[in-house]
C-alpha cells in the first residue's frame, strides 16, 4: 500500500502488489497517483490560451507530439483542442478549481482523470529495447525527442508516452490494463535478468 | 497492415486508427419530403472503388481526432491526408498507386 496522501487514509493502484523491476539498464517503477486532467478548448481563443497559461504558468503547447513544464505541471498536447495535464499526487483538486475559475464564461472542458489511468516510468539504457517489444512508433533518440508526448499503442493497449530525459520514459495506461502492461513489460524484462 | 498518416501525428501503423468508410457522403436535406430510395442510398449505397478512394479515418489510439484520407484501395497505401472540410488531395493520374505523396514529393524534416 501506498502510504497517505490524507492522514488516516491508504489507497491501492492496480499495481501496488508489484516489484519493481530493477535490473542493470533498466528500471520499472510506477508514479502513482499523480493528478491528471484534461482539458479542452480553442488554443487561438486568446480569452481560453490567456487563461490557462496564468493557472498552468505555461502556455499550452500548441506543436502536435509538444508539451511544456513549469515545476511539477506538465502540459501535453493531445490534439489541436485538447491538452493531457499531469500534477503531482492529489494536486489536481486546487489545479482543477484554479482552471474552472479562471475559464469562467469560456468554451472549455476540465475533466479530472487521476483514476483512471497510472503512470510507470521506463528507464536505463535498455529502455527503448523494452518498448520496442511493443510499440511500433519510431523512438530512437532522432525522432522521439525529451517532451516529445503521444498517444499510441503497446500490444493490445492505448499507452501515451512521453521522453521525459535520456532514456527515461513515463506511460501512462488506463487503470483497467496497468496490470497487463506492466506484467509485459516485466516479462519483456526477463531476458536481461541474471 | 499498412501505415496511415494522422494530418497532426504523422504516419502511424494502421492499428492506431479505425476505419469510418467513404468520405464526403453528406446528409441529404429535406429529409421530411425525400423518398425512402434517396433515404436507403444515404445511409447504405457505397461506390466500392477499386483505385484511389477518399475515406475517413479516426486516430483512436492517438489524439482520437477524424480526419479524411486518400488511398488506394489495391496496394493499401495511402496518398495523403487532409483535414475535414478540406478538398481532397487527389494524386497525379498516372498514380501507380505504391509511393506515398510524402516520398514522391519529399518536404524538409519529416
Amino acid at each position: 500500500m501506498v502510504d497517505a496522501i490524507h492522514p488516516g487514509v491508504t489507497a491501492d493502484t492496480p499495481l501496488t502488489a508489484k516489484t519493481p523491476v530493477q535490473i542493470e539498464g533498466l528500471s520499472i517503477t510506477e508514479l502513482p497517483f499523480l493528478g491528471k486532467i484534461t482539458l479542452r478548448g480553442d488554443a487561438g481563443d486568446k480569452g481560453f490560451a490567456d487563461a490557462a497559461k496564468k493557472v498552468l504558468g505555461v502556455a499550452l503547447p500548441t506543436a502536435p507530439m509538444s508539451s511544456a513544464q513549469k515545476g511539477s505541471i506538465r502540459v501535453f498536447w493531445k490534439a489541436f483542442d485538447e491538452w493531457l495535464i499531469w500534477t503531482e499526487a492529489d494536486g489536481q483538486t486546487k489545479l482543477i478549481a484554479d482552471l474552472r475559475a479562471a475559464l469562467d464564461g469560456v468554451g472549455k472542458a476540465v475533466v479530472d482523470l487521476s483514476d483512471y489511468y497510472t503512470v510507470i516510468r521506463v528507464s536505463g539504457s535498455l529502455s527503448r529495447d523494452l518498448l520496442t517489444k511493443g510499440c511500433a512508433l519510431d523512438l530512437h533518440p532522432r525522432r522521439f525527442t525529451p517532451g516529445q508526448a503521444t498517444g499510441t499503442g503497446f500490444h493490445h493497449a492505448t499507452i501515451f508516452i512521453t521522453l521525459v530525459e535520456g532514456d527515461t520514459f513515463d506511460v501512462m495506461i488506463r487503470w483497467s490494463f496497468a496490470d497487463y502492461l506492466w506484467d509485459y513489460f516485466a516479462d519483456g524484462a526477463r531476458e536481461w535478468s541474471a | 497492415m499498412f501505415l496511415v498518416k494522422c494530418p497532426w501525428c504523422g504516419w502511424r501503423e494502421q492499428t492506431e486508427f479505425s476505419y469510418g468508410g467513404e468520405a464526403h457522403i453528406a446528409r441529404p436535406t429535406g429529409t421530411d419530403e425525400i423518398s425512402d430510395q434517396e433515404w436507403g442510398d444515404y445511409i447504405y449505397s457505397r461506390k466500392n472503388t477499386k483505385g484511389v478512394h477518399a475515406e475517413r479515418w479516426v486516430h483512436t489510439q492517438g489524439c482520437g481526432r477524424w480526419f479524411n484520407a486518400v488511398r488506394h484501395t489495391v496496394t493499401d497505401v495511402m496518398w495523403d491526408s487532409y483535414k475535414m472540410g478540406e478538398d481532397a488531395p487527389n494524386p497525379p493520374k498516372d498514380w501507380d498507386g505504391l509511393s506515398s505523396r510524402d516520398e514522391l514529393e519529399p518536404s524538409e524534416g519529416k
